[in-house]
């Protein structure tokens, strides 16, 4: 599995297509798929992790257990997670813990990465694996 | 040495540190300055949390929610501080801190840590990111700890952002633990 994280606007999706040579409409988006990692057709590029992230805490769904689940059954994906953790504390519970929980999932994906790539104004640092 | 982490919130940046202090002290003489106020439910569900990640790594735990440079510390150790960002937010805004002189009150405490210890290691999170312009009272923080953040960096050994728990090195030799383990 491979991780591609970067802040808002980077170009994170656009060097995730370069390096498989997928087009975006093979893309898994976590904006509007299933909740559920077993609900999820064939998973190559998944982008967008954050959003994913988001809609299941408003529905009660675990994002850590959900990831988990995601890299056992797709263990050679690509995920794409912007990093949002680099803020002033949000007012709003829920904003905090979308953050906490979207920081923590993301810690244990980078982890259980082959590779961790981090891409700034469209180009990528390999900040973890070869 | 001064070792500055930064990251952004839930990054790992706390671990990552942790491990730095315990590396760099053979397990011994390991202080750990903890500057967040309780509060609320939340403020101490966190400081819980943190307790439990550092439990059984032989830190002795000191309470500087301000005023870190009139703390008595032993010397020659090896400190750890968490947060900068707890710390400045008090001086800015508890009333019996540094107030308007938040910045030079913070300075003076890191550089009384680094004159009394034999390794200081800073953790502080990275705020400035996220494009939102706020009211003036905490844009004013920002300031200050952003400040701070380039005074102390500039005397650094080492600085080293957590990217989701890996450490992407600025200045100084590479500490990557959490990597190693990860591939292992």
């Amino acid at each position: 599995m491979r991780l591609i994280v970067g802040g808002y606007g980077q170009g994170k999706l656009n060097y995730a297509l370069s390096e498989t040579k997928l087009s975006q409409h093979e893309v898994i988006n976590g904006r509007d798929c299933p909740l559920k990692a077993d609900q999820l057709g064939q998973v190559r590029v998944f982008y967008a992790l954050e959003q994913w992230f988001r809609r299941q805490l408003a529905e009660g769904i675990s994002p850590f257990e959900e990831a988990k689940k995601l890299i056992e059954k797709w263990p050679q994906a690509v995920l794409i997670a912007q990093e949002i953790g680099s803020g002033v504390v949000p007012l709003h519970a829920e904003e905090r813990r979308w953050r906490e929980e979207t920081g923590r999932t993301c810690c244990m994906l980078a982890q259980q990465a082959a590779r961790v790539d981090r891409v700034f104004c469209g180009l990528a640092a390999t900040i973890k694996g070869e | 040495m001064l070792a500055v982490i930064i990251g952004g919130a839930a990054s790992g940046k706390s671990e990552y540190a942790e491990r730095l202090a315990c590396h760099l002290s053979g397990g011994e003489g390991l202080i750990y300055l903890a500057t967040m106020l309780s509060r609320d439910e939340e403020s101490n569900q966190r400081i819980c949390r943190h307790r439990q990640l550092r439990m059984g790594k032989g830190f002795q735990t000191v309470e500087c929610p301000l005023h870190l440079s009139q703390l008595q510390l032993p010397k020659k150790q090896i400190v750890l501080l968490e947060c900068l960002t707890n710390l400045v937010a008090n001086e800015r805004f508890e009333q019996n801190g540094g107030g308007k002189d938040t910045v030079r009150e913070v300075l003076c405490g890191i550089k009384y840590l680094c004159n009394n210890s034999k390794h200081v290691v800073v953790v502080t999170g990275n705020l400035f990111d996220d494009g939102i312009t706020y009211s003036q009272e905490t844009q004013q923080y920002c300031q200050d700890l952003s400040q701070i953040h380039q005074q102390l960096c500039r005397q650094a050994d080492y600085v080293a952002e957590v990217v989701y728990s890996i450490p992407v090195v600025y200045k100084g030799k590479h500490y990557n633990f959490l990597q190693e383990e990860g591939s292992r």
